[in-house]
């Protein structure tokens, strides 16, 4: 793919000069600075705390070759290239891919068991402040202005939106307030409102195979970009209240309702952890494969703010030690399911029919039913979980690599959907273990969780207009099989003051392409290593080192031509191997 | 098989037997908890040459003293050290000094060991003097010594014969029986700094000494802790709920709240030579509080009773700021107090078949409190390797003195670590809080970073 390798452009070498050193010695001043400060603030009622958080970071990240023309643009060279999924890949040869400072803020203030919580974040990040590496003589482009044609927005500039979510940002995460108080003999009840993230069950990295990914949209962001991220810690929060109650040692009852629906939020189109330029910040373009033309984005079909809610019981049983649970949950999911509607004739180009292409959009079913139930004990010396889950009318496109054409007038996410649903079966088994001092170590850990999904039915199956045949992919297998360990020897006291940990970690699709969640790319997956270290305990800092594998190809486009609209199930990462490194201080 | 192998199995399996009952004294025996031994089983009498004076009810006979910053005040402010033992002096104090404290006079030319006369402040409310005497004649060891069973409300076995039965009157000591405190963790470093670990709030509940409870209604869980940290920042939030049970088979669960997601996830393995992730790793597990050990990986070997120096009386030291209370590498020598009392001394080596990163252990435990005082480990060639050290305190108005502050020097890493440092923090006795408050569930609904 000779297009790949062009002259780099003018702009490029300013975004390769690292702000390490200016951020340095920023961090370093506000050190000093900070001795005198305190996390916890005076109030002079012992009984009122109020603590403000402050934790700064800078990430600066390398991508380690130049992008592979093969997995950029998908298998079937035969259609011409794919430009739906390349720009995350084509926008970024060799070298800095972040130069980034995160700012997070956390308050809190407490009194007597009631208290309330804000946390925000806020970030900047050099690198899609400047222009982007995609080669010029590719005529596709990655997004148009959505006002109408041709006004192409040139590919060596990273979208406005994209700018936004990826360059410089602030938000509010969580936003809440609580209380709990005791009850009766020894009986306790919490409970909370406001912006939260909430998780039940036991999964750690595969929540979407479990309860826990019903209850909190993912940040795919962070997960993409973090090693070994857990699910716990790339949670949007989501406006709801919750309760617990606890009838006593061996019994809680707890139930949630979310007045607030939100999406994953996946990788802005063409920054470099995005796997598909239709979907993500900044999406707003279909090139269609069957090369009609150019399709634009309409506005997606949400999930409802009054349709999720959900309860779970706690128990054990008398004399036994494992913990129970089980769980009942009513969501719309937060994945979109992209939605090709040929027909539609409010396309800027108008409808197939008269020679135009019709619309796209994203819909996020909805109605979505979750029974699950759970175990924890403690196996010899290793923390042993299990969680098994039952869904029913869920949505079988459990990558955005599916395309769905539709050919229904009035398709929704409700009951008339254009995209296929079925009913499915979850199970994952984690554990966590310490190991003491060896030689090698002088200690370590290990987590591993493996996650297998089937297919039950498929209970809806519409018609493409294009093929002829269902909108379900022929790509899937019924069962699928994933798995994810990190193993931590840790080094203390390395040098006076610094301890240090060496995480290896491995994400692995060990068989299957699963339509209703898909653990890794099937046979791919990544494996990282790291060396972090944390000094007085008030400096962090971490090099980490990514490597990805397997089948290398877009998500998009089945494999062969045959398929055009199914996923790949491949891994669109595979030439995006990066190292990273970062500091943090918290004040 | 020979007849004397079978007649020597068959002993020994009665000895086995006998072994499993082994605990309670006859009534005679225990009369002597009146007499010639405390309420809590140390010796009444004070030494020959009366550097340790007589057992006269301990701190029940002090005069009154104000609050301290943290702690109650120092008793015995006025004293001046009898003795000054440091690297120059120490060879005539050989015999009274451990291994470890000697090894660290050696180590660090700064150490000292300043000796205060005696004072035999062990002391416990009515109620644990009263069970303890019941305790004398039905307390028992069972499952092979892994358990007690018959014991509730004071020392199991306040007439010890062998050094499992002293393991299990550490374990079960005198406690005060619902407290709240805030505490430190810290680590010093091989070049002399000392770094926050991390700054905890702690409740302690001992479901073993509610008075009203007995040897029928009790469940065999006999300390339940829960912890939140605040500080250093990137911790906070991190919190940990253990539950110890004497039935070995259920033995300690704990419960670690996961910063973020609001739940809880069972904690594998917080014991043993796990290391200590609340400090940082500088010391195991069960170096924690003195010794939080099961005691099922090694033998243990009563060698005897002796008389030696140990840290006694500490008011004063965690009355002190924490920047006045240390010095590099070490505890600031002039805030510490040492006084010349017996101890009982325990052997404890690897069981066979088990595992432990430090195979061999000495431990000295104070005879009028049977919390451990000293513990020198040893590595896999016999070399001392970490020495521990207890700073027992008073609190005059329970009357109690409680001992769980520890120090751990690592000799070969240059290290230490202090366990539930209180300098600069607090501690009071509160009200008996649910049981259910110290669950993981709880950890769970009330957490909210």
């Amino acid at each position: 793919m000779e297009p790949i390798n062009l002259v780099r452009k003018a702009a490029t070498p300013i975004r390769r000069k690292p702000l390490v050193v200016a951020v340095a010695g920023a961090l370093s001043a506000l050190g000093m600075a900070s001795s005198a400060m305190a996390f916890e603030i005076g109030t002079g009622n012992a009984d009122l705390k109020v603590r403000w958080d402050n934790t700064f970071k800078y990430t600066a990240a390398w991508r380690l070759k130049d992008p592979d023309a093969q997995v950029a643009q998908g298998p079937s060279v035969s259609m011409g290239a794919n430009p739906n999924f390349d720009s995350g890949d084509l926008n970024f040869k060799k070298g800095l891919i972040n130069n980034r400072v995160d700012w997070l803020s956390e308050f809190d203030i407490s009194m007597n068991g009631i208290g309330a919580r804000v946390s925000g974040a806020a970030w900047y990040d050099d690198v899609y402040h400047q222009g982007t590496d995609y080669p010029a003589n590719l005529p596709f482009p990655n997004v148009i202005a959505q006002s109408g044609f041709p006004n192409f927005l040139p590919n060596n500039k990273f979208s406005e939106d994209t700018k936004r979510m990826m360059g410089q940002k602030a938000e509010f995460l969580d936003a809440f307030v609580y209380a709990s108080g005791t009850v009766g003999e020894g009986q306790k009840l919490s409970g909370r409102a406001g912006r939260y993230s909430l998780l039940y069950g036991e999964t750690l990295w595969m929540g979407g195979n479990g309860i826990a990914g019903v209850q909190v949209p993912i940040n795919v962001i962070k997960a993409l970009s973090v090693p070994n991220v857990q699910f716990k810690e790339i949670g949007l929060p989501v406006g709801q209240v919750s309760g617990n109650f606890q009838v006593n040692a061996n019994l809680s009852i707890g139930a949630y309702y979310q007045y607030e629906w939100r999406p994953y939020r996946l990788p802005a189109v063409g920054s470099y952890f995005s796997f598909a330029d239709i979907v993500g910040a900044g999406a707003n373009l279909l090139l269609v494969p069957a090369g009609a033309g150019p399709v634009n984005r309409i506005s997606d079909l949400a999930g409802t703010d009054s349709g999720q809610y959900g309860a779970q019981v706690k128990f054990k049983l008398p004399g036994s030690e494992v913990e129970y649970g089980l769980y009942a949950a009513k969501y719309d999911d937060k994945l979109p399911i992209l939605v090709w509607s040929p027909f539609d004739a409010r396309g800027v180009t108008g409808s197939l029919a008269t020679g135009g292409s019709g619309t796209y959009r994203a819909m996020y079913a909805r109605n979505i039913k979750h029974f699950g139930a759970s175990f924890a004990t403690v196996v010899g010396e290793t923390n042993l979980s299990g969680e098994i889950g039952y869904k029913h009318n869920v949505p079988l496109h459990g990558t955005p690599g599916d395309l769905v054409v539709n050919g229904l007038p009035n398709a929704d996410n409700d009951s008339n959907t254009p995209y296929a649903v079925g009913n499915s079966a979850h199970a994952t088994m984690s554990i966590i273990a310490l190991f003491p001092a060896t030689p090698l170590w002088a200690g370590a850990s290990l987590v591993a969780e493996l996650g297998f999904n089937r297919l039950l039915s498929v209970t809806r199956n519409p018609v493409n207009p294009l093929t002829g045949q269902g909108v379900l992919n022929r790509t899937h297998t019924r069962d699928a099989w994933g798995t994810r360990m990190v193993f931590q020897p840790e080094y203390f006291q390395v040098l006076p003051g610094l301890d240090v940990q060496v995480p290896i970690g491995l994400g692995y699709g060990i068989s299957g392409r699963s339509a209703v969640y898909n653990f890794a790319p099937e046979h791919g997956g990544d494996l990282s290593i790291g060396l972090n270290g944390e000094y007085q305990k008030e400096w962090k800092a971490g090099l980490n080192y990514t490597h990805y594998f397997g089948s290398g190809f877009s998500i998009g486009s089945g494999g062969t031509s045959t398929t055009p609209f199914d996923a790949s199930y491949a891994n669109p990462l595979r030439d995006r191997d990066f190292i990273s490194f970062s500091v943090q201080r918290t004040f | 098989m020979t007849k004397h192998t079978l007649l020597a199995a068959m002993l020994a399996s009665l000895f086995a037997m006998t072994q499993h009952a082994v605990g309670a004294v006859t009534a005679e025996e225990a009369a002597k908890l009146k007499t010639t031994l405390t309420p809590l089983g140390g010796e009444r009498a004070g030494n020959k040459d009366g550097s340790i004076p007589a057992w006269d009810g301990g701190l029940t006979n002090m005069p009154a003293v104000k609050m301290g910053p943290t702690l109650p005040g120092d008793l015995f402010a006025n004293e001046k050290p009898v003795v000054q033992i440091n690297a120059a002096n120490m060879a005539q104090y050989a015999d009274k000094l451990s291994e470890g404290v000697q090894a660290l006079l050696k180590k660090y030319p700064t150490y000292r060991v300043d000796v205060y006369p005696t004072h035999r402040t062990a002391s416990a409310p009515q109620y644990i003097y009263d069970n303890t005497f019941k305790n004398a004649t039905r307390a028992n060891l069972a499952k092979n010594g892994m358990s007690v069973e018959g014991a509730y409300g004071g020392v199991p076995f306040p007439i010890p014969k062998s050094g499992i039965e002293i393991f299990w009157n550490h374990t079960l000591r005198p406690q005060a029986t619902s407290y709240e405190f805030a505490f430190k963790n810290l680590v010093g470093t091989a070049d002399g700094r000392r770094v926050l670990a991390s700054q905890n709030n702690n409740n302690f509940q001992y479901p073993y000494y509610f008075q009203n409870g007995s040897v029928e209604k009790w469940d065999g869980v006999f300390h339940t802790l829960r912890f939140i940290t605040n500080a250093p920042p990137f911790k906070a939030g991190e919190s940990l709920v253990c539950r110890d049970n004497i039935d070995p088979g259920q033995g300690r669960a704990c419960w670690q709240y996961l910063v973020g997601q609001r739940r809880v996830r069972r904690a594998p393995t917080v014991g043993y030579d796990t290391p200590d992730f609340v400090a940082s790793g500088a010391n195991y597990f069960d170096e924690a509080f003195g010794f939080w050990g099961g005691p099922d990986r090694y033998e243990w070997k009563l060698a005897g009773k002796k008389e030696i120096y140990i840290p006694y009386n500490e008011n004063r030291f965690f009355n002190t700021t924490e920047n006045e209370a240390f010095v590099p590498h070490h505890t600031n020598p002039d805030k510490v107090r040492w006084e010349l009392h017996r101890v009982w001394v325990v052997e404890a080596t690897l069981a066979s078949g088990k595992r432990h990163a430090v195979p061999k252990r000495r431990f000295y435990f104070d005879e009028d409190t049977y919390s451990v005082a000293l513990i020198d480990g040893f590595d896999a060639e016999g070399k001392l390797w970490r020495t521990s050290q207890v700073f027992p305190w008073n609190l005059p108005s329970y009357p109690l003195v409680v001992n769980y502050q520890s120090f751990i020097y690592n000799l070969q890493a240059d290290t230490y670590s202090c366990v539930m440092c209180l300098n600069d923090g607090y501690w009071r006795a509160v009200q008996t809080k649910p049981d259910s408050f110290f669950t993981g569930e709880a950890l769970g609904s009330e957490s909210n970073r």
